[in-house]
């Protein structure tokens, strides 16, 4: 059920010499009752009855909810509304710092054909898909040009090792031209890693360059997703895996933080193996297993047919593999979701994780770009996946053409700020999960037309609001909470990501980039 | 508001109340549908505002009465959206112009640049003589002057 438009201004003080105001807050009915949330991201769970007393103003005043209300920040006082703002300030760190992610399509080639592959895939040996060194200077102009401090490159495709020589010249450029520590510039390589060498894994490493690959699940559910001409996908990456384990251990680096980071793409053969896929992560070594569902963009109806899922056929496998989790943790196992994680660091702490579909405004331009292999550069990977169903409008210049400011001016940026800001969004303006969650107008525009969504029959919203029911059921459960908790505490990875000279360890222990506030753990927000 | 089906003309005739819909809302919703139907929209007396979906494709009862019913939906979604939007506009363009100001090079590049130090004005100076009163600037000098001579 929705949440109702919340009590803004009610006065719910039973007596006329005590008058307790309400701060601003949304409402939810789940299980029975009743989850009450603020615009600092506290909550407090009501039974009914005294939920409706608190609204009708017939609360009595030595009812103990009033300890409760005032311990959440829900009671108005000019100290709580001080502290409420400076909150909201802290979770909406994005808006203060400008585009730190840039996704670099350094080709559209791929010695994969992925069965849900939605990247205008192009075969390994087609000529003309590859981005040059030309783009690329202008590419990195317009990167540096960037207001945020902390900048990182993405590289993706296609498979973007079969361009390693622009790669390479990517990061020893960038790093010479950040070199008057003008800048912080990390690296990070999206790859099926089938194609590395080892002195390219050996360059990799010693160059600090973060690497990301996707696992689907056992061997046969992987390969029968992710297609390798002669076939043994999973077997070539996990030996990639083990290649970059090694390097990593050669080079004395902290296994907790020097390991190659895997994901899933939750494709229609996975939704009855949830329980396996999180094992297989298991047996990898993986403290994260990230569960993406499939997204329509790029994607043609045939396939989506084919690969694709309802919104609640995915909620019952992302529940059962939550559930799974959690029976590992309870077995001493340490693991964890990544999405269910940055959910519960939004409901649980004031930090802000800067995630591109979890912020407000979406990430789109003001957090993150792309540029496309031939120099045109887009809000998003998103739109750029849009571009290559042929429809350019998420398209915001070129590099060969526009300066960084000129990119930033474009309306597009400007529509998709305005129609991302949840606060002002029919269906999320009054929606109890709105300090935690996050749109995506491109999702919107692709399923529904339109920017804005349209929530009551947008399935990326009905996922949204699915994960939060089933988390903060979950949190109101006896000695979950801190389990749950630990979910949130991840730890720095970007000491093992920097550059490194031969025979130098790396330091163990780095502060939190300058642009991330301090960690801040919120009062927890107990049962009532 | 209850729609017609016009089965033999292939379209839908749907009578809005503007107390209930406002015409922005009423024209927001009809928008929507110009890739699938012909849009006609009429003003009628007493604040009623007509919408006639005609289907580009010939479309079956069925289809019709769907397209109405969807009609209905999209016009309660551009009304919340509309009251949203009035709603929360000075919130909008509070974070919507921080966010915007934040991936801007020239705001950081300003606040990142010293003082100017070669400035010569004080901030007391008044060069375009934006402080001096309109009748001192501008006024009619000789009846100011008949004036003060009476007075003496």
């Amino acid at each position: 059920m929705k949440a109702r438009r919340p009590a803004r201004g009610r006065k719910p003080g039973p007596e006329p010499d005590r008058k307790p105001d309400l701060m601003p807050v949304r409402w939810r009915e789940l299980g029975g009752r009743v989850l009450v949330t603020n615009d600092g991201g506290d909550y407090l769970w009501l039974d009914r009855e005294p939920f409706e007393a608190l609204m009708a103003g017939k609360l009595k005043a030595d009812h103990p909810l009033w300890a409760e209300l005032a311990r959440t920040e829900m009671l108005h006082d000019a100290a709580v509304e001080a502290r409420v703002v400076e909150r909201v300030r802290r979770r909406s760190h994005h808006l203060q710092v400008g585009p730190t992610l840039h996704v670099v399509v350094l080709t559209l080639r791929c010695n994969h054909a992925c069965t849900y592959c939605h990247a205008s895939r192009q075969p390994e040996r087609r000529a003309g898909f590859d981005m040059s060194l030309e783009t690329a200077a202008r590419v990195l102009d317009v990167i540096l040009a960037s207001p945020a401090p902390d900048l990182t490159i993405e590289f993706q495709g296609g498979e973007p090792a079969l361009n390693f020589p622009v790669l390479r010249w990517f990061v020893e450029e960038g790093r010479r031209r950040t070199a008057d520590g003008s800048k912080h510039l990390y690296f990070s390589l999206v790859s099926n890693l089938t194609t590395l060498t080892q002195a390219q894994i050996d360059y990799l490493v010693d160059q600090g360059v973060a690497v990301c690959t996707s696992i689907d699940g056992p061997a046969e559910l992987h390969d029968r997703h992710r297609r390798l001409p002669g076939g043994g996908s999973h077997r070539k990456t996990r030996a990639a895996m083990a290649r970059f384990d090694a390097a990593y251990r050669k080079r004395r680096l902290d296994p907790a933080l020097a390991y190659v980071n895997a994901l899933v793409t939750v494709s229609r053969g996975s939704l009855a193996r949830p329980e396996a896929l999180v094992d297989e992560y298991v047996r990898m070594g993986q403290k994260v297993v990230h569960l993406r569902p499939l997204n329509p963009f790029g994607m043609g109806r045939k396939i989506w047919a084919r690969e694709g899922y309802t919104a609640d056929e995915f909620l019952r496998f992302w529940t059962r593999a939550l559930d799974h989790i959690l029976e590992l943790n309870r077995q001493g196992i340490e693991m964890a979701e990544k999405m269910a994680a940055l959910l519960l660091t939004r409901i649980l702490t004031d930090d802000d994780p800067n995630y591109a579909d979890l912020r407000s405004p979406c990430g789109a331009a003001i957090g993150q770009l792309a540029y496309n292999h031939d120099g045109r550069v887009y809000t998003c990977d998103e739109g750029r996946m849009v571009g290559a169903m042929g429809d350019d409008l998420f398209c915001i210049g070129d590099v060969h053409r526009h300066t960084y400011a000129d990119l930033i001016a474009h309306p597009t940026v400007r529509s998709l700020c305005v129609s991302s800001c949840l606060e002002c969004l029919p269906g999320c303006a009054d929606c109890a999960y709105a300090p935690y969650c996050g749109v995506c107008p491109v999702y919107n525009y692709v399923e529904q037309g339109d920017l804005v969504a349209r929530c009551a029959t947008n399935d990326r919203c009905r996922i949204m609001l699915g994960m939060l029911d089933y988390l903060f059921q979950r949190l109101a459960e006896p000695g979950l909470s801190e389990l749950l908790r630990r979910w949130t505490e991840v730890r720095d990875r970007s000491s093992v990501f920097e550059p490194r000279r031969a025979g130098k360890p790396a330091a163990r222990a780095k502060a939190r980039p300058a642009a991330a506030p301090p960690r801040r753990a919120k009062k927890g927000a107990r049962r009532k | 508001m209850d729609p017609k089906v016009d089965r033999k003309a292939n379209s839908v005739d749907v009578l809005l109340d503007e107390g209930v819909f406002p015409r922005p809302v009423g024209l927001a919703a009809a928008y929507r549908f110009l890739d699938r139907c012909y849009v006609l929209v009429e003003t009628h007396p007493r604040q009623r505002l007509s919408v006639r979906l005609k289907g580009k494709e010939p479309l079956a009862p069925a289809a019709l009465a769907a397209l109405a019913g969807e009609f209905r939906n999209e016009l309660l979604h551009q009304l919340v959206r509309h009251q949203v939007a009035e709603r929360t506009d000075s919130l909008r363009a509070a974070i919507v112009g921080r966010a915007l100001l934040s991936a801007d090079p020239e705001p950081a590049a300003e606040a990142a640049a010293p003082a100017a130090a070669s400035d010569p004005l004080d901030f007391q100076d008044d060069p375009l003589g934006i402080a001096v009163p309109w009748e001192e600037k501008y006024g009619d000098k000789r009846k100011a002057k008949q004036k003060s001579k009476k007075r003496r």
